[in-house]
Parts: C-alpha cells; sequence; structure tokens
C-alpha cells in the first residue's frame, strides 16, 4: 500500500473516530444542534427587532454560519487529541504512524459533515422565518470555503498548543475560535474597533473571510488577494509552531498520559 | 539481529522538579526475545519505554529498533512496534469492533485483522459490547488485540497484568507466550519477579533510572550464589527493618505485604537476626531460610526491595 494511500485511511481513522463520538455523545450532538440554533435564534430574532432590512438579517444568518464553520473546522481535530489525551489513551495513538496533519485533515472531514447539517438548519429557518436568500451562491460558497481554511489554521495552531499543554490547552482552545470571530467583525466592520485593535483585526485572514460573506450582501468590499496574503502567512506560522510544540511535547514527554 | 538497542541513553526531565529519569542506560533485545525489565515504580520503566518507541526524546544516546534508528526513521518505527499499557484508560462509548477498526485505519491494515485479533484474544463475543464497561482482565485482552493489529515485530507491555485477578493475569501470560511463539519480540516491564523468571529469557533490572544487572534469570541469581536469603513472615515495622538492616552480615531488608525478606552474607547471620528480633519486641510466626531470588538479587544490587514503592503507592 503506497505512503499517501496509508494517509488517506489515518485521515478517515480519524473522522470515523470524531463521527462516533459524536453519535453516542449528547453533548456532541448538540454541538450541531441546540448551540448553533441557540446563536442563530437569538441573534436573528435579536436584529429582526429592531431592523426589517434583509441584508442584516442576512448578515447575522451568514456571519453566524461562518463562525460555525471556523468552529468546527478547528475544533475537530483538537477535540479528538483531547479526548484520547482525557482518557489516558494518547500514546496509543501517538506510536502509530500518525502524522499531526492528518488530525486536522480527519478533523476536517467531519467538519463538512456537521456544517452541512448547520448550514441547512441555518439557511433553512433564516428563509423560512426571516425572508432570507442567498443572491449569490458562487460568492457566498467562496465565503464559507475561506472561513472552513481559516478554521483548518487555527486547528494548527490549537493542536501546537494541545501538544504542548495537553488538559490545560482545552480552555483556550474553546475561546480561541470565538475571540478570532469577535475581532474579524463577526457581525460589524472592522472600523468599530481602535486604532490598534483595528491594524490587529486587519492582519488577520479570518476578517478577510467575513468581507467576502459580507460583500455577497453589499455590506464589504470583498478583497481576495489579501485574505490569500493573510492566510499564507498564518498558515506559515502555524506550521512552524505546531511542528516546533510537538519536538518540544517529544523532548518533554508529553505525549504520553503517565499513570 | 536485534530488535532494540539503546546505546548510553539519558533522560532528564526538566520542570518545577528535576527528574533524571534515565541515566547512561545500555539495553540490548535479541529478535524473538522476551526480554524483561524489573524495577518498583518511579524506576524508570515506562520513560525507558517511550524512549524506546520515539515518544520521548532522550538528551543523550541513541535508540534502534530493527536497525531503524528511532531519531531520524520514527516513522518506519512506528509501523513495526506497538504498546500494550497495565494502565490504560479506555474511551467510553466506543464498541470494540470500533475501536480497533480505529486503530486497523491507523495502521493500514485491513478489516479481517480486527476479527483475527479479537479471535486471538478470545473477546470476539464482546464485539459489540463498549470496551470501557469491561473488567480489567477483559480490558487488558482488548489491549493485547489492538497491540497485535499490525503484527509487530515489537512489542512492548508495560506492566500488563498489574491489578489483574490471578485467573486474568495467567491468561494474559498465556496470550503473551503465543505471541512470542508466533515470532514477536517483547519488552516486557513488571515488578513481579515470578512474571519476569517465568515469561523472560533475559532480564534488566533497573533501579533510579539505571539498568543494575541484565541476563538470565539463573545468570542474574549466579551473582548472589554465596549468599543467602531468610524469609520472616508477616509485616515488620520499619525501625525494626532499620535495626535489622544494621546487623553485621544482612546485606539488605525488603518488606512485601506478606513477609520480610533479608539477604544474608551465611546460615551464622541468622543469630543475630534473631536476637534483634526479640530485642525489636517482634511478635515472630515463622522464621526460614529461602532459596535467594531475583528479589534478593535486586537487592543486592540496590539496597531496595521491588515492593516497596509499590507499598508506599499503596499507602
Amino acid at each position: 500500500m503506497s505512503e499517501l494511500s496509508l494517509s488517506g485511511r489515518r485521515i478517515l481513522a480519524h473522522a470515523y473516530h470524531i463521527l462516533i463520538s459524536a453519535k453516542r455523545d449528547v453533548f456532541r450532538l448538540f454541538d450541531v444542534t441546540l448551540w448553533p440554533l441557540v446563536l442563530f435564534l437569538s441573534m436573528t430574532l435579536f436584529a429582526g427587532a429592531f431592523t426589517h432590512d434583509t441584508r442584516v438579517t442576512g448578515l447575522v444568518v451568514l456571519g453566524a454560519l461562518g463562525w460555525r464553520i471556523i468552529y468546527h473546522f478547528q475544533m475537530e481535530a483538537v477535540q479528538l487529541y483531547m479526548d484520547n489525551y482525557w482518557m489516558g489513551m494518547i500514546e496509543h495513538v501517538m506510536i502509530s504512524p500518525v502524522r499531526w496533519w492528518e488530525f486536522i485533515l480527519g478533523g476536517a472531514i467531519s467538519a463538512v459533515l456537521k456544517i452541512c447539517v448547520i448550514g441547512v438548519l441555518f439557511l433553512g429557518l433564516g428563509h423560512v422565518v426571516f425572508h432570507f436568500t442567498v443572491t449569490s451562491w458562487g460568492a457566498t460558497l467562496l465565503g464559507f470555503l475561506a472561513c472552513a481554511l481559516c478554521g483548518l489554521v487555527l486547528s494548527i495552531f490549537s493542536m501546537g498548543v494541545a501538544f504542548l499543554k495537553r488538559g490545560d490547552a482545552f480552555a483556550f482552545i474553546y475561546a480561541f475560535p470565538d475571540a478570532i470571530a469577535v475581532l474579524s467583525g463577526v457581525f460589524y466592520p472592522v472600523t468599530v474597533f481602535p486604532g490598534p485593535v483595528r491594524l490587529l483585526a486587519e492582519t488577520l485572514p479570518t476578517t478577510q473571510a467575513f468581507n467576502l460573506l459580507k460583500a455577497t450582501l453589499g455590506l464589504a468590499q470583498p478583497d481576495l488577494p489579501r485574505f490569500c496574503v493573510t492566510l499564507a502567512g498564518w498558515l506559515a506560522l502555524a506550521v512552524l509552531f505546531t511542528g516546533w510544540a510537538l519536538a518540544r511535547a517529544r523532548r518533554d514527554g508529553k505525549l504520553v498520559k503517565m499513570k | 539481529m536485534n530488535a532494540v538497542v539503546a546505546n548510553n541513553v539519558s533522560k532528564t526531565f526538566r520542570g518545577k522538579r528535576t527528574v533524571a529519569a534515565l541515566t547512561d542506560v545500555d539495553l540490548v533485545i535479541g529478535e524473538g526475545e522476551i526480554h524483561g525489565l524489573l524495577g518498583p515504580n518511579g524506576a524508570g520503566k515506562t520513560t525507558l519505554i517511550t524512549v524506546l518507541i520515539g515518544l520521548t526524546t532522550p538528551d543523550r544516546g541513541t535508540v534502534q529498533v530493527c536497525g531503524l534508528d528511532v531519531a531520524t526513521r520514527l516513522h518506519q518505527v512506528q509501523r513495526m512496534v506497538n504498546l500494550v499499557r497495565g494502565f490504560s484508560g479506555v474511551l467510553e462509548k466506543f464498541t470494540t469492533w470500533e475501536l480497533l477498526s480505529y486503530y486497523a485505519l491507523l495502521y493500514g491494515v485491513p478489516r479481517s485483522r480486527v476479527r483475527e485479533v479479537m479471535a486471538l484474544t478470545g473477546i470476539t463475543a464482546l464485539r459489540d459490547a463498549q470496551v470501557a464497561h469491561f473488567s480489567s482482565g477483559w480490558r487488558q485482552r482488548f489491549f493485547i488485540a489492538k497491540g497485535m493489529i499490525n503484527r509487530p515485530k515489537v512489542l512492548f507491555m508495560d506492566e500488563p497484568t498489574v491489578g489483574l485477578d490471578v485467573d486474568a493475569a495467567m491468561a494474559v501470560r498465556d496470550i503473551i507466550r503465543e505471541l512470542n511463539r508466533q515470532g514477536c519480540t517483547i519488552l516486557l516491564t513488571t515488578h513481579y519477579m515470578r512474571e519476569a523468571e517465568e515469561l523472560c529469557g533475559r532480564i534488566a533490572l533497573i533501579a533510579q533510572g539505571r539498568i543494575v544487572a541484565d541476563g538470565s534469570a539463573a545468570e542474574l541469581k549466579q551473582r548472589i550464589k554465596s549468599e543467602e536469603a531468610i524469609l520472616i513472615a508477616g509485616q515488620l515495622e520499619p525501625a525494626l527493618r532499620e535495626r535489622l538492616a544494621r546487623v553485621p552480615g544482612v546485606l539488605g531488608v525488603a518488606q512485601d505485604p506478606r513477609s520480610c525478606r533479608l539477604l544474608v552474607r551465611d546460615h551464622g547471620t541468622m543469630d543475630p537476626v534473631l536476637r534483634a528480633l526479640l530485642d525489636g519486641g517482634a511478635r515472630i510466626e515463622a522464621v526460614r531460610f529461602d532459596e535467594p531470588s531475583l528479589e534478593d538479587v535486586f537487592l543486592k544490587l540496590t539496597q531496595k526491595g521491588l515492593a516497596e514503592d509499590q507499598e508506599q503507592d499503596d499507602e
């Protein structure tokens, strides 16, 4: 069997693992049902109470979905690693020929499936309850793809943090995508921030990804080259950091949960 | 060819407390061997295993597994080894079939191998049961099945019978023998000396991160051929054990839950030992000479019993 095919199997292994957890664990099932609905309904109802401008409702629908995309693409792989760590099985995974980026891609498969469920929920409810309709599917899907790529980059960073901090990493990992989404102007332009914060926000690929979504409603100027440049920069940093973190964790004996 | 060669391996963990976990460890495990690694808790057994399988990088020294350098060819090494641990946790909500299928995918082996390893370890009937609900004996069978999934050339078994009842431990030992018969090289860590003697062709004794002796059980015992052991039934107070340790001719004292062993120079040491026991106010149930055992070898080389740290842990 070729190395590519073996790697493909390991990626599928991770997706299989995550999806079984989601199927069996009510808490994980809520991740694609209850929690996103709470976010979606609270934000859309809030916006709908103050304005009948469909662009504002649309901004909330697309922003909330983009946020969930970032969250799931960031969270799935790290959650898998942490589950194995907490249950005392991490060494059994880490002595296999697994590579860190295979966790990330396995997580991405699971994220795609979960996002399909959430997407149907959000866009369906948005259409039925708030009369929101996607104006340009091509541009909107491009925006969602941009959010997914940002989620993957954040996942790489988070994986590095999990290698280094193990059980203590979880608070950071949970807060990270939400903090980034807020900083990236998920439902508003980043011009609302004071100067230095705004400068920081503009270096985030997530800001550009949300702008791609807002642009489909005529609420921002899309800047694809800027998105690509910031994403590439973050990707390079993330890969370097996680490679270093894995070597450091190996040096410090952190890939094993000792008795 | 040797299955595992460790040369001059040292590892110190630096943190709030600096711990020299391994110091200048040399270890050679021949192909097809069951090699024991015997030592008390905290001696460095698990750290050594994690270094040998590449989960922990040594500060110094080299490790080769199946002729491949672990530092530079880890990915290839990982395909040829596997691990069984005696105190692993297990993911909740997963069935035997699902967890073994996950590992089969990780190693790129077909699902038919999952059926094979379940049959070999006798867990086929538990295919759809959740592993987290297994008793410790059945759980250990599951981990051995998982350890066999990639047909490893070298299997690292870290205290595979710890916490098991007599029947379950015996069943696990039978599986270990069968695996070895099938050509698998095994490194087995344990602090049960009888288990090491029963299963292992060669045994390395490890204490405070150093290999203090390595050889067959007979070779190791040969090292204390001229000495004797005195077995005193029951538990002795620490103060009395210290008193015994100071008796001329006593080379070491080790207490386990049922008896206290004294390694002594010769038969003539019995009289002063008895006097010390009586002076110390001990209630003596039985005292007798015993054949020197691996425990005594360990005692002589380290001045510490194998069970002592275990006893402290239990407390």
